[in-house]
């Protein structure tokens, strides 16, 4: 064996399409699974204050405001999904969006 | 030492471009070549372990998970057990098989991109660019079946968090074909004459010295320690399967039979994919909730072990009774063997020391767990294994 190999492999790939993708110009929308773990997204009117979340998150993203509102901050989430998996009435969903930029640490956290 | 040489002593790092992470390889050259390697490590470190103490149970799962960005599976894997077992929760047979199976495609993707650094360290970038490119499609079946390429969140205290739908499962069965096919490949690139002549003979560990150094995984196996905790303390589903799977052992110790022992792994790898896939449970079972884990895990502590894609990984957990750890300790496969690294460097030529470093598949950060501080005054530095060898000096 040697570099003929190689040589034959490489000539077949050079008509093939690459391997990478132009994003973000060509295609706008990457698709991921549908089990990503992305953005968290968070219903008030199903939450029953339980606090499930917050003893759970790992990170400590999970924050409780007066009156136990939940609020989270997606710059200390490391986005496993536990919160999602302990809450007894779904009231938060890891969502599929991972473009998540803003334009100060401020603004990551969300009620 | 020969009185009249003249010794220079070269630091190799911490931050050195053929070197990710960063780690001091303090060496001694004379002339072009290696006389003495010592490392110093604790440029990453991290405090994990002592952050486990301050989280519950299933916090540290999640926790144990970014040890590491390669084997991020192998760390939840083997803490799992470690909790199971004081707990003595039974997970059910399909969870076993796909952590089996999840764990199989991590030491796929492990090696391949390990194959890539090697190619890189050696100039050798076709090879990088090969097993890179593989490399992806194991990471899309990862992604596609859990939801992200690495940090997958498979594992959950008496179960797992995923199921193995039929539609991702066929998708496995055709990438152990694939799999096959260019595992013969990339062993062909690999054994170009370049490659054998950059590769063998260089960085030699004897068997005696990896016995000696307490060496782990493929590292040991190319010095002919017959030793693979999937075979020789089975757990999950390696029990039923053990008959699929033979594990590869060399005896030569220099940085071609690790890379040969790695490249052996990878049709044996697709092997137990095949073997696992086929005889898949259907014993669907939740695993019990967090909440409830937490009230029953009670005092006690376990040790769990299970050969991650560097090698042996170990665990001991003491749990407190009350869903809290009172200690985690975490041994990884690259502290293992980083005392056989100084061994296989010396004599080796300064060219060839990125090369033999990386035939280790060296994870810095996940190694680092010793930082020797002064309780007196708080002050904390880094220390050598030179200096943890000797025994605690006066700051400890």
């Amino acid at each position: 064996m040697g570099i003929g190999k190689i040589m034959k492999d490489a000539a077949t790939r050079l008509f093939r399409k690459p391997s990478t993708i132009g994003y973000p110009l060509k295609p706008e929308r990457v698709e991921v699974p549908d089990s990503y773990r992305g953005a968290i997204d968070f219903d008030p009117k199903l939450c029953v204050g339980c606090m499930l979340c917050v003893r759970f998150c790992p990170s400590g993203a999970i924050t409780v405001a007066d009156k136990r509102r939940i609020a989270f901050d997606l710059a200390r989430c490391i986005y496993c999904g536990q919160c999602a998996e302990v809450c007894p009435r779904k009231a938060i969903k890891l969502t599929k969006e991972f473009e998540l930029i803003y334009e100060s640490i401020e603004s990551f956290k969300q009620q | 030492m020969e009185v009249g040489r003249r010794l220079t002593r070269l630091p190799f790092g911490p931050l050195h471009p053929a070197t990710k992470e960063p780690a001091l390889l303090m060496l001694t050259v004379d002339g072009e070549r290696v006389v003495e390697a010592e490392l110093r490590l604790g440029y990453v470190y991290r405090g994990i372990e002592a952050l486990a103490q301050t989280r519950n149970i299933v916090q540290v799962l999640h926790l144990v998970e970014r040890v590491c960005g390669i084997c991020s599976h192998a760390h939840p894997f083997c803490y799992v057990q470690a909790v199971e077992s004081v707990a003595g929760i039974e997970p059910p047979g399909r969870a076993l098989y796909i952590r089996t199976i999840v764990a199989e495609l991590e030491r796929l993707q492990n090696h391949l991109l390990w194959m890539g650094v090697l190619g890189y360290q050696l100039g050798f970038t076709a090879l990088f660019m090969y097993a890179w490119r593989v490399r992806e499609s194991v990471l899309d079946i990862l992604e596609e079946m859990t939801g992200n390429r690495i940090m997958r969140g498979v594992n959950a205290i008496g179960g797992v968090r995923v199921d193995l739908s039929d539609r991702v499962k066929a998708k496995m069965e055709a990438l152990v074909k694939d799999a096959r096919k260019w595992a013969a490949f990339l062993s062909d690139v690999l054994h170009d004459k370049t490659v054998e002549a950059r590769l063998a003979g260089v960085g030699v560990l004897t068997r005696s010295d990896a016995v000696s150094t307490g060496a782990v995984g493929p590292t040991a196996r190319a010095s002919g320690v017959d030793f693979d905790v999937r075979r020789d303390y089975p757990h999950a589903a390696y029990e039923d399967l053990r008959g699929a799977f033979s594990v590869p052992v060399l005896s030569s110790g220099d940085a071609l039979a690790r890379a040969e022992v790695r490249v052996a792994e990878l049709a044996e790898s697709a092997n137990l994919l095949e073997a696992a896939l086929d005889t898949l449970p259907s014993d669907r079972r939740s695993p019990p909730p967090p909440h409830r884990v937490l009230r029953e895990v009670p005092e006690g502590e376990s040790v769990a072990k299970v050969e991650a894609p560097r090698g042996e990984l170990f665990y001991y957990a003491r749990t407190d009774g009350k869903g809290f750890l009172k200690r985690l300790r975490i041994r990884t496969p690259t502290l293992a063997n980083l005392p056989a690294l100084a061994v296989m460097l010396k004599d080796v030529e300064l060219a060839d020391v990125p090369a033999v470093y990386a035939s280790i598949d060296p994870c810095i950060s996940c190694t680092e767990r010793v930082l020797v501080v002064d309780a007196r005054s708080g002050a904390w530095r880094e220390t050598s294994l030179r200096e943890l060898g000797k025994g605690c000096g006066a700051a400890c």
